[in-house]
């Protein structure tokens, strides 16, 4: 791809811009190197790496959830177990 | 000079009425708008300068991000003329406060943020995880790029008030310096007074970058989000 016409923001005598918008292409390109939902397609998974994985879209953002939901679960055990405690009463 | 250090950074007020509003204002005066079709020199100078800045930050979001533009170029806009006229000697600079430079970056991260969770939630949430993690590390690595999503619109702020501040005390002390060392030494004071210009050139470049990488760490988290 030709990177200095690409855009048709580049015309003649703007070189130095098409420079700087090359070196944005770049930057922003690491972006675009992460999976979407096309690629995941050569993925195959079975079992529960199917839905649990760090490879596709899926996968990711359920192992995402399954981590926030496990940490919500220890929040709220030890908040009610904290409750049930009974308090140390003076003798 | 010592208890005088940080009088620039105090919010100067006026027969008891804040001033900073009228200051924060004031950078818009230099920017006029025009209904001409051919413009005077300051107005095409601001126009050329302003489609150099756009071209290069908006050309690479997708159409979605570049309905922010008006709103980058603002931000930039702002931040770069605010720091410019901080360089002034006796004036304040709004973006020294913390709480300025958090109130434009709290607002416009969340902005990214939840546009991203509102159209692409699979993918806002996928995030979270980098891609080919080893299983055992998956819990931490969440818990990492979490704890780094947040810290974001803190680090914008800080970025910016920390390198403006240290610019303009920088520039105090060795302002002082210079003068102490006057009637000391004045080979030495002719030292510290070019040290005193190459720095002043420099805090003239770290206010223009400072604005740029505000605005394109701006732009980034809509990218990553649109």
């Amino acid at each position: 791809m030709d990177l200095d016409h690409a855009s048709p923001l580049c015309g003649a005598g703007m070189e130095s811009d098409c420079l700087l918008v090359r070196a944005h292409r770049e930057a922003f390109a690491l972006i675009e190197i992460m999976a979407g939902p096309e690629a995941d397609a050569q993925f195959h998974f079975t079992g529960i790496k199917k839905y649990f994985n760090s490879y596709t879209l899926t996968g990711r953002m359920n192992c995402v959830l399954a981590t926030y939901g496990s940490i919500a679960l220890i929040v709220l055990y030890f908040k009610l177990r904290s409750k049930k405690t009974p308090a140390v009463k003076a003798t | 000079m010592n208890e005088n250090l940080f009088a620039s950074f105090i919010t100067p007020m006026m027969f008891g009425l804040p001033l900073v509003t009228l200051i924060v204002l004031f950078p818009s005066l230099l920017f006029p708008t025009s209904s001409r079709l051919v413009n005077n020199r300051l107005i095409s100078l601001q126009q050329w300068m302003l489609q150099l800045v756009s071209k290069t930050m908006m050309s690479i979001p997708n159409p979605k991000g570049q309905t922010w533009a008006l709103m980058l170029m603002s931000l930039i806009l702002f931040i770069g003329s605010t720091n410019l006229l901080g360089l002034l000697p006796h004036s304040f600079t709004p973006t020294t406060q913390l709480s300025m430079n958090l109130g434009m970056a709290i607002p416009l991260w969340a902005g990214a943020v939840i546009t991203g969770f509102r159209n692409k939630t699979k993918a806002s949430l996928a995030h979270f995880l980098p891609q080919g993690t080893p299983t055992p590390l998956i819990p931490m690595l969440v818990i990492i790029e979490t704890i780094s999503l947040f810290i974001q619109p803190v680090a914008l702020a800080v970025r910016l008030t920390a390198n403006i501040t240290a610019g303009h005390l920088l520039i105090h002390l060795i302002g002082g310096a210079t003068l102490a060392l006057m009637s000391i030494n004045t080979t030495t004071a002719l030292i510290t007074f070019i040290i005193l210009i190459l720095l002043t050139v420099l805090e003239f470049a770290v206010a223009m970058i400072q604005a740029y990488v505000f605005t394109l760490l701006v732009s980034l988290y809509l990218h990553d989000n649109t």
